[in-house]
């Protein structure tokens, strides 16, 4: 019986599926052999067939029968001679077998009797990236780049290949080959050179490049550059390639007040009070005028805060107020009001009316004038987001000026205040009872700390907890306690030599005994406030000599440190009371910082 | 009474050998009243540096350590919040005493020499940090970082100690191919090892690291001491045991691995493990299955590992590795937790396991004339560090019993050896 050609052809073609599937199966499974056997008969019975071929040659591989592997490749190369893929695999098969001299000499086979062209170097160079060989990568892409009449048809390539083998300046050199074609690609090519930023010199070399394309007419040399020197953190540079950007651009100031902004996120605050200043004389006519303007205020108050921040003696715990003189002064309040004005009834207004009066209040001391700041901005916009900043420093002004019922008035406003920080309200609450303590009301007073103490997590908890805790150990004692109440108001309203005689009062009354640790400890402060050091260290040793029965003997030893480390500039002699309050005191809360200090101070000696 | 006198002869003998006339010593108790366990061991380290004589009291107060009283050391003590007393001669005598009497498992072993410490630790960025550089950091226990260039060229030779990094022996860079291939800093680690290959004349990775594993074990062999944890412990053993075959998927080394890898497996060339299987799918995180899976482990309120108790005066090796104030400590992850007991070579000590388990945390054993401790997990303090976390800040965990059992291993190499009593 004959069947038709069809039919047979069919059967035939089933049955090569068939056992095409089987060695699949028998090479999933991991029986090699019997998978070879069947890819082997498939191979030679279809020696055209192209999946058959690389079914086998892979079943090979995973073998590692390297041997059978060139053979089969090199007699499809005889077949077909022009199929550069060949001449990859082959290539490859060397060099799986270690042989990459052969890998080397195969994969250049092809270059030398055919047309170079590009798709022949990608195709090759391919197989060498495959099998990791680098260099020869590199080797056949830069000889495609030098047959090529576009120099920049395999940069990504090879700048992709010179990153990863880490040769940064070459890699940094293709990036500007490819951007010196193709400006639009700064962004794609400002994420590759981050990339490597953080390796070993990538950076500085990158950037020794780029500036050596900067200065021509493409401007995203300029931005490339500008932006790697803010990584290298060189923001001078930058800020010369900004100045540039906004010049050539006509941008009014937009890079830069990006810049500025930037910068002052840095906390450089006086290269951001630079570029703001640079906008608002550049481009007065600028959209971008009025933010670099309070940009430039807060700048100044940064830098003029820190410098401030070191003139105050904050080690110590009482402190008169110290009026400071700079030139800066001026500058930043003229920068504010400048602000002010711009702004006109905006909540930035405010803030900068705000700032003024605190300026006033704390460096220069001029309370009348910080009032009136104050309450402008309390009258203008009770409902601002500085509205509860100024009531808490008009009940400071108040409370130092011993008026409790002006404090008493303002700390409350703000704790019927809606949309306001909980913070702020719990800070109030606190000042409202100690003022409630200083006035007497020790119900008032235990009522608002009770409230304060529900939530322990609080930054007033702590002070509320010792406050608290005060009033109920001396409750049978109440004469001392209103003398101490009063000292402490004195002490608040900075009259140190007052408050001393009245610490010194119940520190020597045998009967109060409860106040007996506080207001020892309060006496030597008073002193230490005044700056009478040697009487402070009399009376702060008077302290630790009690030991134990002194509750505050640890901290007076720390107070005695501090006297020697910045009030006598002695730091042998601090390094000596620190490790004696280690010794004494292991269990002190001023323990970790005392251990700091000593190697601090140890390190400066050294 | 003749015993009587002899034990007090001996008390007498290890008190005046401390030193010439010391006035007293410091007492570190290491039992829970310590305020700062990983210090503790700092301060010794560093004692025995500068020349002091230490003795480490097995099982006393939790393991405390006696040393000569000098004001600069109780100092030192205090500046890093590590507690102690200062105990007059006839106290020390006292102790001694009681340390050395038999009705107590307990024995003073003489620290003289710090050991010179190295870890083997790659250069470069690592998305994850190593427990041990943790703690002689926070601890201030000086040591050399070290890779394979200076194994290769025979700097073994200059330390004592080594550590093992959380390192991939196997040449398989961790096995995170799955889930980190196209990570920067997992191709960067690759091309840093291939280029690092190269440069010693190798062809693949794996090849080196068979050589490198095989050099450390010389270092072992020749009186080091070895302290390897999370994956160092079986990718290294796995290594030691494929020195003669290729079981590195083609994504790892660029060819296939051998068919047969799996029988050509040399367990008489490991250290520790034996009769492993290999994992073999390269895609899986897991070398073989030397590592407990986080099922077996099961709930992490119930993952606690003992450690088990041993004679002081009988095997002092042993018990210094598992001084601690406490004895059942909470487990940890890594990518290698816990060693299969069914895995474990039967010369191996196991120093701690989980109870009613086959699972076990802690290891020691000889090889040549030195040792080798194996302790699973990754970081003792954070039950799953995962790749990019950030590192554990130590000074919340002054007291880790996990973090301790690191840092006998230091102390150990620095024990004077004795004659093992019979």
């Amino acid at each position: 019986m004959l069947l038709p050609a069809a039919i047979i052809t069919a059967q035939n073609n089933n049955g090569i599926l068939n056992k095409f599937s089987l060695a699949e199966n028998y090479e999933n499974t991991g029986d090699l052999q019997k998978a070879t056997k069947l890819y082997e008969d498939l191979y030679l019975a279809n020696p055209d067939n192209n999946v058959f071929f690389e079914s086998l040659n892979g079943v090979y591989l995973k073998q590692k029968n390297y041997a059978a592997s060139v053979n089969l490749i090199e007699r499809q190369i005889k077949k077909n001679p022009d199929d550069i893929n060949l001449y990859g695999l082959l290539g490859s098969t060397y060099y799986l077998m270690g042989n990459e001299e052969k890998a080397y000499e195969v994969w250049d086979e092809p270059f030398t009797f055919m047309k170079p062209n590009p798709v022949l170097y990608s195709v090759i160079a391919n197989y060498a990236v495959q099998r990791r060989a680098f260099d020869k990568a590199i080797d056949i892409y830069e000889k495609g780049k030098e047959a090529a009449g576009d120099k920049i048809t395999f940069s990504y390539n090879l700048a992709q290949l010179y990153s990863i083998t880490m040769q940064f300046k070459k890699a940094a050199e293709e990036y500007c080959n490819i951007l010196a074609k193709n400006p639009a690609q700064l962004q794609t090519i400002q994420t590759k050179l981050l990339a490597n930023a953080n390796k070993p010199d990538a950076l500085k070399v990158t950037i020794s490049v780029v500036e050596n394309y900067a200065g021509k007419d493409n401007l995203s040399f300029s931005y490339l550059l500008a932006r790697l020197y803010i990584e290298n953190k060189d923001y001078e540079k930058a800020f010369d390639m900004y100045v540039d950007i906004d010049n050539r651009q006509s941008q009014k100031g937009r890079e830069l007040y990006k810049y500025a902004e930037f910068l002052f996120r840095e906390k450089q605050y006086s290269l951001a009070k630079d570029v703001y200043e640079k906008i608002i004389g550049r481009y007065p006519e600028s959209p971008l005028i009025a933010s670099s303007k309070l940009g430039y205020a807060k700048a100044l108050e940064a830098i003029l805060m820190n410098e401030y921040a070191d003139h105050v003696p904050a080690w110590k715990p009482y402190f008169p107020i110290v009026t400071y003189e700079s030139e800066k002064i001026d500058d930043v309040i003229a920068a504010f009001k400048d602000v002010a004005d711009v702004y006109k009834h905006s909540e930035a207004s405010y803030e900068a009316l705000l700032r003024i009066g605190m300026i006033k209040f704390y460096l220069l001391n001029k309370q009348d004038e910080a009032k009136s700041y104050f309450n402008k901005v309390i009258n203008e916009a009770s409902l601002s987001g500085s509205a509860a900043d100024a009531y808490r420093e008009l009940g400071k002004l108040a409370l130092l000026n011993g008026n409790l019922t002006g404090a008493e008035r303002n700390f409350a406003k703000i704790t019927i205040l809606s949309k306001i920080d909980l913070q702020k309200i719990t800070d109030a609450k606190y000042n409202l009872a100690r003022i409630k303590f200083y006035e007497g009301d020790i119900k008032s007073a235990q009522k608002l700390l009770a409230d304060i103490m529900k939530n322990l997590k609080d930054d007033n908890a702590n002070d509320a907890i010792g406050l608290s805790l005060l009033m109920n150990t001396s409750k049978n004692d109440s004469s001392n306690l209103l003398l101490f109440a009063e000292a402490e108001f004195l002490a608040d309203q900075k009259k140190f030599t007052q408050a001393a005689d009245k610490y010194k009062m119940i520190a020597g009354n045998p009967r109060a005994f409860i106040f007996h640790s506080v207001a020892s400890l309060r006496t030597a402060e008073m002193m230490l406030a005044l700056s009478d050091y040697q009487q402070a260290i009399k009376l702060f040793e008077n302290v630790v000599e009690e030991g134990e029965k002194n509750i505050y003997a640890d901290k007076a030893l720390y107070l005695l440190g501090e006297i020697y480390q910045y009030g006598l500039g002695d730091g042998a002699k601090a390094i000596e009371i620190y490790e004696k309050l280690l010794a004494k005191f292991p269990l002190s809360i001023y323990i970790d910082e005392a251990r700091e200090r000593i190697r601090n101070l140890k390190e400066k000696i050294s | 009474m003749i015993s009587k006198t002899l034990k007090f002869i001996s008390v007498l003998l290890i008190v005046s050998s401390v030193s010439v006339f010391p006035q007293s010593k410091i007492l570190i108790y290491m039992d829970l009243n310590q305020t700062d366990h990983l210090k503790a061991y700092g301060i010794t380290f560093r004692a025995l540096n500068s020349g002091y004589k230490a003795d480490w009291l097995l099982n006393y107060r939790g393991g405390s350590f006696l040393l000569d009283y000098s004001k600069k050391l109780a100092a030192e003590c205090r500046l890093e919040g590590v507690a102690f007393e200062d105990v007059s001669l006839s106290e020390a005598a006292d102790i001694y005493s009681f340390v050395q009497s038999d009705e107590n498992n307990m024995d003073v072993i003489r620290l003289e020499k710090a050991p010179k410490i190295a870890v083997y630790v790659p250069p470069g960025f690592q998305p994850w940090d190593d427990a041990v550089t943790l703690v002689l950091e926070y601890a201030k226990v000086p040591y050399d970082k070290i890779w394979n260039d200076e194994i290769l060229k025979g700097d073994l030779d200059k330390y004592d100690w080594l550590h093992l990094h959380h390192e991939d022996f196997t040449g398989q860079y961790g096995k995170f191919f799955a889930s980190f291939s196209n990570a920067q800093w997992y191709i960067d680690n690759q091309i840093r090892y291939e280029q690092n290959a190269k440069k010693n004349g190798f062809k693949k990775v794996s090849e080196m690291m068979k050589v490198v594993a095989q050099d450390i074990k010389s270092f072992v062999a020749k009186g080091g001491f070895l302290f390897a944890m999370c994956s160092a412990t079986d990718s290294y053993d796995i290594a030691l045991a494929a020195h003669n075959v290729d079981i590195v998927a083609q994504m790892y080394d660029g060819d296939p691995p051998d068919q047969n890898a799996q029988q050509k497996l040399d367990y008489s060339n490991t250290l520790a493990f034996t009769d492993f299987k290999l994992e073999m799918n390269p895609y899986v995180y897991e070398y073989s299955d030397i590592d407990i899976q986080p099922a077996e482990i099961g709930n992490y309120d119930n993952d606690y590992f003992t450690l088990f108790e041993f004679s002081a005066k009988y095997d002092p090796v042993p018990t210094m590795l598992t001084q601690d104030h406490v004895n059942v400590i909470h487990g940890f992850m890594g990518q290698t937790t816990m060693f299969r007991k069914s895995r474990i070579k039967k010369s191996v000590t196991i120093l701690a396991e989980r109870e009613g388990t086959d699972q076990v945390k802690y290891i020691h054993g000889n090889y040549g004339r030195g040792f080798f401790t194996f302790y699973g997990g990754h970081d003792p303090e954070d039950y799953q560090h995962a790749v990019g976390d950030p590192p554990t800040d130590l000074s919340l965990y002054k007291n880790s019993p996990g973090y301790r059992l690191i840092l006998n291993n230091i102390l150990f190499p620095a024990a004077t050896k004795k004659k093992q009593k019979t």
